[in-house]
């Protein structure tokens, strides 16, 4: 309490009603070293305050019916032990929130690597033109990416990255491989008898090389109009080429390596049904 | 509600919650004759009624910082006590009563009259902050009371003085003793602690108008008892005496516990 405080507990050169209160007050408390050095050093030295003081402090401290619970604005000691109490649930309150966040913290940590893996991936996937054994050998990659940070991505990621690629590559190329089993069936079965074509390329099952035209070649007469389809392993028709009337197609389309089937057919009939791989 | 509250809100409530400490402070006016007991009542609602005059001037000063109770108590006090010298009635010397209490000095109650006494002694010296252990020393040696070198030191509080030993022995030499030599020694025991060079005769006027002091004080106002120098110094006697059973009192506990 200030000087300037206290000088609203004198008048007149004595100590007023309030003042007297608030060191009786302090007196019952058994808190004198909580009384303002002004009031203190008045009453020493003053017999009317120091009369006056006495007197109420018997009727307070005698009174049956005076108020014995202090509240914790009056009492020094209350208001120490509300202030421990209050820095303890400041600490605990704190605590909370820090392991909230910091849990927040970790989970958006995690999420967002999970995202970028996701977007890595997605991007490498995507890119058929990827290269792997480039990748393998190259130190760090920058992986341009809207919806990514603009970090390098380290070696062990790229490491981990290739090593995926590698696998599912290697995986596409012997899926590319696999037969399809009712086109199986149908190859080299005699179709309709007047037809008399002799199918001269590709042979069945011939191995044919990578980023060359393919030669479709066959021998003898028909009286329609023949076409030819070609089909990859999982009968998606790639490409067809109608109303030939010679006895020779070339494929100018690159086809990546795989097993591949080709049909001839005429307008209302299979003709025809051969497979050929490209290696 | 609260007390603050009722103040504010609804003061004939609060006035009717303290009705009991309205009375409880008459009484003890009754107690000492100031009040007749006839006139109890009356005066009563006349101090409620000033209670309530004052009411807005108590909503302006009260602050908070202290209890409103211990306030109200201060304000119902100073109107009994103001109606009290309206009528002239402090003037009136109570020495019929004073002079009961000296012949009760036998009975049974004796001994709790004095505790109380002594209580009120003791809380007096608490409001001499800072020249309680200085008055409670002088007194001491002044009533010829026995004087240890743990009564000095204990003044002294690490202040440095030689020849305590000789000090004690001397002031303990008892009724032998002049006025002028017990001044002499306790002016030399307090400049070493004050770090000052007041003469014996200072200390004498000091010690005098500390006595006079808490004499006024022990006789309270109004006036509950009639103390003079002489049975003040019964009550002082008493006061060490007491203090003296306290303290081997607890010394022997521990003895004990040990």
């Amino acid at each position: 309490m200030s000087k300037d405080e206290c000088l609203e507990f004198l008048n007149k050169g004595h100590i007023n009603e309030a003042g007297i209160s608030l060191y009786v007050d302090k007196m019952l408390l058994e808190e004198t070293d909580f009384i303002p050095n002004v009031l203190l050093e008045h009453v020493e030295n003053c017999k009317k305050c120091k009369s006056e003081i006495i007197e109420l402090y018997e009727i307070c401290k005698n009174n049956p019916d005076y108020k014995t619970t202090i509240h914790v604005t009056f009492s020094e000691k209350e208001k120490s032990r509300f202030r421990i109490n209050l820095s303890v649930l400041l600490k605990i309150a704190a605590s909370i929130i820090l392991v909230i966040s910091l849990t927040f913290f970790i989970k958006y940590i995690n999420i967002k690597n999970s995202l970028k893996k996701d977007i890595i991936s997605k991007k490498e996937l995507n890119d058929t033109t990827f290269n792997a054994n480039e990748l393998t050998n190259s130190s760090s990659v920058n992986i341009s990416d809207s919806d990514i940070s603009n970090k390098p991505v380290n070696k062990k990621q790229i490491h981990s990255l290739v090593t995926q690629n590698i696998k599912q590559t290697s995986s596409y190329i012997s899926a590319n491989y696999e037969i399809y089993p009712d086109f199986e069936n149908l190859i080299e079965e005699s179709f309709r008898s007047e037809f008399s074509l002799k199918i001269l390329e590709p042979k069945t099952g011939q191995v044919l090389p990578l980023n060359k035209p393919i030669v479709f070649k066959w021998k003898g007469e028909t009286d329609e109009k023949i076409r030819i389809a070609i089909f990859n392993n999982k009968a998606e028709k790639l490409y067809e080429i109608k109303h030939i009337s010679d006895n020779q197609v070339i494929l100018n389309k690159k086809l990546r390596p795989g097993l591949y089937y080709w049909k001839v057919e005429t307008e209302s009939d299979l003709v025809y049904l051969g497979k050929f791989v490209i290696k | 509600m609260k007390d603050i509250d009722l103040l504010y809100e609804n003061p004939n409530k609060l006035i009717e919650k303290y009705q009991d400490t309205i009375v409880y402070i008459i009484n003890k006016f009754v107690q000492t004759g100031y009040i007749r007991y006839a006139y109890k009542d009356d005066f009563k609602q006349d101090v409620i009624e000033q209670l309530l005059l004052k009411i807005p001037k108590i909503k302006q000063s009260y602050n908070n910082k202290y209890q409103l109770s211990t306030y109200l108590s201060a304000i119902i006090r100073n109107i009994c006590l103001e109606k009290l010298r309206k009528n002239q009635v402090l003037l009136q010397n109570l020495e019929g009563d004073i002079n009961s209490v000296l012949v009760i000095h036998n009975s049974s109650i004796y001994d709790l009259a004095i505790e109380d006494e002594i209580t009120r002694l003791e809380t007096i010296f608490l409001l001499f902050n800072k020249q309680k252990e200085k008055l409670k020393l002088c007194l001491k040696v002044f009533f010829r009371m026995p004087v240890s070198e743990n009564d000095i030191y204990h003044y002294l509080e690490g202040a440095q003085l030689s020849d305590t030993k000789i000090y004690v022995d001397f002031l303990n030499n008892g009724e032998a003793l002049t006025n002028r030599d017990i001044f002499t020694i306790l002016t030399k025991i307090i400049n070493a602690k004050e770090n000052k060079n007041n003469s014996a005769d200072a200390t004498r006027k000091w010690l005098n108008a500390k006595i006079d002091e808490i004499i006024f004080i022990m006789n309270g106002t109004p006036k509950r008892a009639n103390y003079d120098k002489e049975t003040f110094q019964i009550l002082i006697e008493n006061y060490f005496y007491k203090k003296e059973e306290k303290i081997s009192i607890q010394s022997a506990k521990v003895n004990i516990d040990i």
